[in-house]
């Protein structure tokens, strides 16, 4: 009989991946999610003639069936993954810079022979910087299997390189094995899905998260990440937990320091010992319980945190095949300069941007379309804070002179572009404040700065007895695959609870 | 292990102490105030707006069967910025059923204290018919925000426009009309619009009026039945007409607007005309008038025929007419779901169908997973078997 209760607040990945632990291990749970679709950014919408998808642009940590990801095991503890179709991206990006186009294969080896090949003189140093980032990623895949206190003595010597990749930036690893300009930002183009430039991005996040894509390679989900989302409803429902749709929370009961449940927006009372915020820890904590009710040391931790970047999309259904454009991959990174530090200052401004990438998603699914059509979105990752301080009635004038000037760029590398778009939809940070109420319309919560990287982030146990974070902002951060262990981290907070764990064990975040 | 390697280890544990330093000095300095909690909502709900409260300050007889209801806020809350061609949703209550309807809004978004919408009494329309007959100045309503895409989107749209507009649908046409005009955007605006009779025409005076005064817009009026004096074009808005009437028909954007019979002509029209696919838009125009003549009806289900409506996890259960939108019956039967279009495309009224089949006609806007994970747009779905929804 089930008679552990669990409220999880938002139907985003990490909520979703916690409700998921948390029904099929013996809990009754309800999720409640304002928007009548679930998934946050996960989920596609349909103009026209065209599905598009919202956010992903390649899933990480998923690997073939024999070498699976890490993300594959946690979809699988959880009863998802078989739900879903993964395909293959068959390779991992292009860069188009002013002067050179390289497109990096997938797989360690390949990759790194890619790089070498355009600059053959740092091949040496090329080799170290794959070979680091390898060993970050296995030390860290070990680390998971530290068995407790004592066991965690070993950590220091069985981790030297995770160690020491942790206070660094990704510019301070890398200018002591490469040195051309060009290579490095070549080799740190996908700095976009991170948020933060070499200069100031930490060089764990940046070595791990491109080791899951190296290791196992990019995938695609057959019918977008919606797909993917309504797949954890199924999974949560059939263990038994519901799934509310239109009907968020609007405030989180506690006494005493104490979580006791939560009210909806319908204004049903659930009572629950155990909540799960998908919801960002700023809106819980100063909107959904009142700041007046959290120690005053979580909230200055909240302070501290810089939030990450947000992004602008331009979705265009095209009604030409990709090919027709010259467009014959999966993704395209492109730049009007080498100068990452000046792309990152460019997306504080409303103007025309340095540094976006157009994916192409007919490429990894030819089905993604109907026949003869191909969907493509231009992304440019932008701080949200300026769009915040667009007035009202300027809001769309600026959105379409933003987009003019992505389509415009875009076109001069795939000329013709411009000509063929049938259906256009533009999203900006404010529409990814609106559907998922984040600060900033923030993609990745905070900052992975190296006061932010994975083993530094807030941790899944909330500043309440009883309340617990899953999603972007908490640990392992945002991403996809980030957001979907977070959801299970936080399920390892509450059964520590359920079990009376106490201690040392209890305060140590659990690893996966 | 090399001078460089030593050196660089020193660094590295450094900069570990320095982390946790500058995240110890992060936190110390770190104060509460630095938080704006509300800055994400605040800025979304300038833009974007739920329910809001409005009020019929005005109403304005267009036509003997038309009226105009000019909505200005209720409550605090302003009036939301849209753009011009999009519609809004009307709340209302009627005989104690809490029902809703799109429309498209008739004034341009340069009138910020007001909205209108035009409303032609239907034969048979529920709605049309009580904003039309009973709706009076100083009732108040809950309105959606904006929706739809029918808009001139500058972004792939050329700046010559033709506008097919039928009977009503002419409201969303005002809208863009009266805003080229008033900011003097440089289009060139080819206005077509088919009714039945002269007395049907909505905003004739306005129109004509305007045709002579811009050089950005034509009018051309195509009545079907036209009374004796008349001169101008007749019939409906068939090939040879648009044909006649545009001209030269590259590098032109066409917008449709108006009842579902006018799309079918329309559209073929286009096609026949070889008009490109990107150059043709198509508002929405809610549910067909008869479900059962539209393409993969399933020939088994009689128009007349009756099934029951359950809803999972309670012990509601009714019965329901397979030509009437689920959305309707749930209506009816005390059931709200949200919504916003009405006509299959927005996924507002998503809902999980657990047993039992409906059908769907193809343009509705179903997700591709939607459809596998069996998910349906209550507003444009009809029930073809017994069935059992979750709410």
């Amino acid at each position: 009989m089930k008679t552990k209760r669990a409220v999880v607040i938002g139907a985003g990945l990490g909520g979703m991946s916690a409700a998921a632990y948390l029904s099929k291990n013996g809990f009754k749970v309800d999720v409640f999610e304002r928007n009548p679709h679930p998934g946050g950014y996960a989920s596609s919408f349909v103009r026209g003639r065209f599905e598009f998808e919202a956010a992903l642009h390649e899933i990480s940590g998923i690997g073939p069936p024999e070498h699976r990801g890490g993300c594959y095991h946690v979809l699988e503890g959880c009863d998802v993954a078989r739900r879903v179709e993964f395909i293959p991206i068959n390779e991992f990006y292009t860069s188009i810079f002013p002067d050179f186009t390289v497109t990096i294969p997938n797989g360690w080896e390949a990759a790194e022979a890619a790089y070498a090949e355009q600059f053959p003189r740092e091949r040496k140093g090329i080799s170290r910087l794959m070979n680091q980032m390898r060993q970050i990623n296995d030390e860290l895949g070990a680390l998971a299997k530290i068995k407790g206190p004592l066991d965690a003595l070993s950590i220091p010597r069985k981790s030297a390189h995770l160690i020491r990749s942790f206070g660094i930036t990704t510019e301070q690893a890398i200018e002591r094995e490469i040195s051309d300009p060009k290579l490095k930002a070549l080799f740190c183009d996908i700095w976009g899905y991170y948020g933060l430039p070499p200069s100031r991005l930490s060089w764990m996040l940046f070595a791990v998260a491109n080791a899951t894509y190296l290791e196992y390679g990019p995938y695609h989900i057959k019918g977008t990440s919606q797909a993917l989302s309504n797949a954890f409803v199924s999974a949560i429902e059939e263990n038994g937990g519901t799934v509310h749709l239109r009907n968020g929370v609007r405030k989180i009961n506690t006494v005493n320091g104490k979580v006791t449940g939560v009210v909806t927006d319908e204004g049903e009372t659930v009572q629950a010992p155990y909540v799960v915020s998908n919801a960002n820890p700023i809106t819980a904590c100063y909107d959904l319980i009142g700041k007046e009710n959290i120690p005053a040391s979580y909230l200055k931790s909240l302070a501290e945190g810089h939030i990450a970047i947000s992004t602008y999309n331009v979705y265009m259904g095209l009604d030409c095949p990709a090919s027709d454009l010259g467009v014959s991959g999966h993704e395209y990174f492109m730049h009007d300069s080498y100068d990452m530090d000046a792309h990152y200052r460019a997306m504080f401004t409303t103007d025309k941007q340095q540094y976006w990438v157009l994916t192409n998603y007919n490429h990894a699914d030819p089905e993604f379309s109907p026949p003869g059509t191909s969907v493509m979105v231009i992304t440019a990752v932008v701080d949200g804070t300026a769009w915040t301080r667009i007035p009202p009635d300027r809001y769309v004038e600026t959105k379409e002179r933003f987009a003019q000037q992505m389509i415009d760029a875009t076109s001069e590398r795939f000329p013709g572009l411009a000509d063929h778009i049938e259906v256009v939809e533009v999203s900006t940070p404010i529409t990814n404040m609106r559907y998922s109420g984040n600060p900033n319309g923030s993609i990745l919560g905070f900052d992975y700065d190296v006061t932010g990287s994975p083993m530094m982030r807030l941790p899944n146990r909330g500043p309440l007895e009883g309340l617990y974070f899953a999603g972007a902002w908490v640990r392992m951060g945002g991403g996809f695959e980030t957001c979907i262990n977070s959801g299970m981290l936080a399920y390892g907070e509450v059964m520590k609870d359920v079990n009376g764990v106490k201690g040392l064990a209890r305060a140590m975040p659990a690893m996966g | 292990m090399a001078l460089k390697d030593i050196g660089n280890s020193i660094f590295d544990a450094a900069s570990i102490g320095y982390v946790i330093a500058k995240k110890s000095y992060a936190r110390a300095l770190a104060d509460e105030r630095d938080i704006d909690p509300g800055v994400a909502a605040r800025a979304v709900a300038a833009l974007h707006t739920e329910h809001l409260p409005v009020r019929v300050s005005e109403v304005i007889q267009e036509t003997e069967s038309t009226k105009t209801l000019r909505l200005v806020p209720a409550g605090d809350a302003p009036l939301f910025p849209f753009r011009p061609g999009q519609f809004a949703t009307i709340f209302v209550d009627i005989d104690g059923t809490r029902t809703s309807r799109a429309y498209s809004i008739s004034s341009p978004p340069s009138h910020t204290g007001h909205i209108d919408i035009t409303v032609r009494r239907m034969p048979n329309g529920y709605v049309s018919k009580y904003l039309v007959d009973e709706v009076a100045e100083g009732d108040t309503f809950e309105l959606s925000g904006p929706g739809g895409f029918f808009y001139h989107e500058p972004l792939i749209d050329t700046s010559e426009l033709v506008f097919l507009a039928g009977g009503s649908g002419i409201t969303p046409f005002m809208s863009m009309i009266r805003e080229a005009i008033e900011r003097d955007s440089g289009l060139a605006m080819n206005l077509i619009y088919g009714s039945r009779t002269a007395d049907d025409v909505i905003f004739w005076d306005e129109l004509s009026e305007l045709a002579c005064s811009c050089e950005g817009l034509a009018v051309n009026l195509v009545l079907s039945e036209p009374p004796e004096s008349y001169e101008g074009t007749c019939g409906l808005l068939d090939a040879e007409n648009i044909d006649r009437l545009v001209g030269d028909l590259s590098g032109k954007t066409f917008y449709m607007c108006g009842p579902h019979a006018m799309y079918g002509l329309c559209g073929e029209s286009l096609e026949q005309l070889a008009v490109p696919v990107r150059r043709v838009k198509k508002e929405l125009s809610g549910p067909p008038p008869d479900i059962t003549m539209v393409e993969g009806w399933p020939t088994t289900v009689a128009p007349t025929d009756q099934f029951t409506v359950k809803v999972a996890g309670t012990r509601k259960h009714f019965p329901v007419a397979a030509r009437e939108p689920l959305l309707n019956s749930l209506e009816r039967n005390g059931i709200s779901v949200d919504c916003l279009c009405r006509s299959g495309e927005c996924g507002v009224c998503r809902t999980a169908l657990a047993e039992g089949s409906v059908f769907m006609p193809a343009e509705v806007g179903l997700r591709k997973s939607d459809l596998a994970c069996g998910y349906i747009h209550p507003c444009m779905s009809y029930p073809i078997s017994d069935i059992t929804i979750r709410l």
